[in-house]
């Protein structure tokens, strides 16, 4: 600990001295992130296109197009070689003469702002990543900044990261939640992660389906046409506010009456679609056989065919799958007496502190984060905007990086090989950097 | 349930950086309709558990007949991203397989994973794929 107390401070004085004489810049953005954004347009160019001025054009749009992203150096470089092997000149395109200069440059200052937000949230928790202060620092020169601008970025970047170096005690509750669940390939993390809040608190295996189902309420009359077809189209919801008061009425209702990980040939989500068709399919022709039954029997395990007919017969196809739900869910449990927390505003570094606090008092937190920080090793917030819930369930400081880590416990099941190179995974759950995750944690949400 | 172990050594290559797979002609189960269906597999895994191929895969990409490590144009990591479910099920899809949960029979234990079987049933565990297709 004494170790990580110093070496901050020190390192900014090492990044100081460094700021006095900016080497040169290393690679610019990856290639990989380029290629999320434009990887179409940057596509070979076919041969009889070669040194056509429409190629040139294509490419410099392409070029404009990334400096919202940041650093194009490597790109206006290989454009000019282009031109230059073409024969063509920049004239013929109405460029002046500091044109692919002017480019450079825009792309030096995005990628700098985003750099220097970068180091801003780091120093919030107290660990700045060498990459992070040298990219800085070499894009800061390039875009023109005085040596003193910089070395005062970074000395009061390194005051703040020095204040808030903050304790890191280990904490791990995993074994309390038993093995980590898989979601399939249906958007219900948060039905997931609130199961396991929920199970926490109970001390039962709650069904996330059942949450999830309750949370979509009204909604699941006919599942092809409210979501469309596509899976990515089924619902989610961003926080489990919403999701867990609407339980707390209800009661919560075991996984072992309302599975939510059915496997097989089958999904969750094509049970579900089979199961609303039956509905649809009844509705017009009044025809129903053992088949369907199966298929509503495989999501609500409790039915027996006499309980399934009636219902069929009775309800409303808007109501099919709600009483499915309530028969198969009919010994509910009651919600404990808890409050359900969201945390405020938007500020990651708020958020860390949350969880920090709460797992003083070996409370789990539901996270609302973009999981593409422990998958992409070019992660970029501005290019990767998307969300996902998982639950924290414990801390530890790493000496080998000398960062506090957060135990995330995730919904993709024991397999560990989606998680990128720098992330610690055992059987599902997996370790992150406090720095990391800030850089795409958008809430949090726990159970007091 | 008899385990026949075909080779309990097989290394395998690059995706698995030469941790050493046994494969078994064992037993998996799903759950289906609220219930356990046990059938006869074969399958080799690797000592945590968490990597699941068939024997065809064992070798990484070095199988013909192992779909899974056929090799793909790029993917980004924003078109598998987590709001739609598990991003290794997502991947699985695109490539034209169908993913599913699973749990398979190691040393008389239990253990549930997932895999991603492809038309010709040749099948790898989702992180397993997503590992060698991703991070190349």
């Amino acid at each position: 600990m004494l170790l990580r107390l110093l070496s901050l401070p020190l390192f900014f004085v090492s990044a100081l001295a460094f700021a006095q004489n900016p080497t040169p810049r290393p690679s610019p953005i990856p290639g990989g992130m380029m290629m999320g954004v434009v990887g179409s347009l940057m596509g070979g160019i076919p041969p009889e296109t070669r040194c056509s001025p429409e190629s040139i054009r294509t490419r410099a749009q392409t070029i404009i197009h990334n400096i919202e992203y940041g650093d194009v150096e490597t790109s206006v470089n290989g454009l000019q070689t282009y031109m230059e092997n073409c024969n063509l000149r920049p004239e013929k395109f109405g460029w002046g003469r500091g044109t692919f200069d002017y480019w450079k440059q825009q792309g030096y200052k995005v990628k700098l702002a985003t750099v220097e937000d970068r180091i801003k949230r780091q120093s919030l928790v107290g660990k700045v990543s060498t990459k992070d202060l040298e990219d800085y620092k070499n894009f800061a020169a390039l875009s023109g900044q005085s040596d003193m601008t910089i070395s005062g970025f970074l000395k009061e970047q390194g005051d703040i990261a020095a204040k808030n170096q903050t304790p890191c005690e280990p904490k791990d509750m995993r074994k309390k939640f038993g093995e980590v669940r898989n979601q399939d390939g249906i958007g219900w993390c948060y039905a997931f992660a609130g199961a396991d809040l929920l199970s926490y608190k109970v001390g039962e295996r709650v069904s996330a389906a059942d949450i999830a189902l309750t949370y979509n309420d009204g909604l699941i009359k006919d599942l092809g046409m409210t979501f469309g077809n596509n899976e990515v189209q089924y619902d989610g919801s961003k926080d489990l506010h919403t999701p867990l008061i609407k339980m707390k009425d209800k009661g919560y209702c075991l996984e072992e009456n309302l599975p939510s990980e059915d496997s097989g040939v089958s999904n969750l989500k094509l049970t579900l679609e089979s199961v609303s068709k039956t509905k649809k399919d009844f509705s017009s022709d009044k025809k129903v056989c053992g088949e369907e039954f199966n298929s509503a029997q495989r999501l609500f395990p409790n039915l027996n065919p006499a309980d399934y007919y009636n219902i069929l017969e009775k309800s409303s196809r808007a109501d099919f799958s709600k009483e499915l739900q309530s028969l198969t869910c009919k010994n509910r449990k009651p919600f404990p007496k808890v409050e359900v927390v969201v945390g405020e505003g938007s500020d990651p570094k708020v958020h860390v502190d949350t969880i920090d606090q709460q797992l003083n008092q070996d409370v789990p937190v539901e996270i609302w984060y973009n999981a593409d920080v422990a998958l992409d090793p070019h992660f970029d917030i501005k290019l990767q905007p998307a969300g996902h819930a998982s639950i924290v369930v414990g801390r530890r400081f790493n000496p080998e990086t000398k960062s506090c880590e957060f135990l995330i416990r995730n919904s993709w099941g024991r397999s560990c090989g989606s998680y990128r190179p720098g992330i610690t995974c055992e059987e599902g759950n997996y370790w992150i950097p406090k720095e990391d995750l800030m850089k795409g944690l958008y809430g949090t949400t726990y159970l007091k | 349930m008899v385990q026949l172990i075909l080779s309990s050594l097989l290394f395998a290559l690059n995706v698995h950086a030469a941790e050493p797979l046994t494969c078994v002609d064992g037993q998996a189960r799903v759950l289906e309709f609220g219930k356990t269906r046990e059938f006869a597999l074969s399958y080799c895994y690797d000592s945590t558990r968490t990597v699941l191929t068939s024997k065809e895969c064992a070798q990484g990409d070095g199988n013909r007949k192992c779909t899974p490590f056929v090799h793909h144009a790029p993917i980004a990591f924003n078109e598998l991203n987590g709001q739609y479910g598990s991003p290794t099920f997502t991947l699985c899809r695109k490539l034209g397989g169908s993913a599913h949960v699973i749990e398979f029979k190691a040393d008389k234990t239990w253990y549930k994973l997932d895999r991603c079987v492809f038309p010709n049933e040749s099948f790898v565990d989702s992180g397993t794929l997503f590992k060698f297709h991703m991070y190349k």
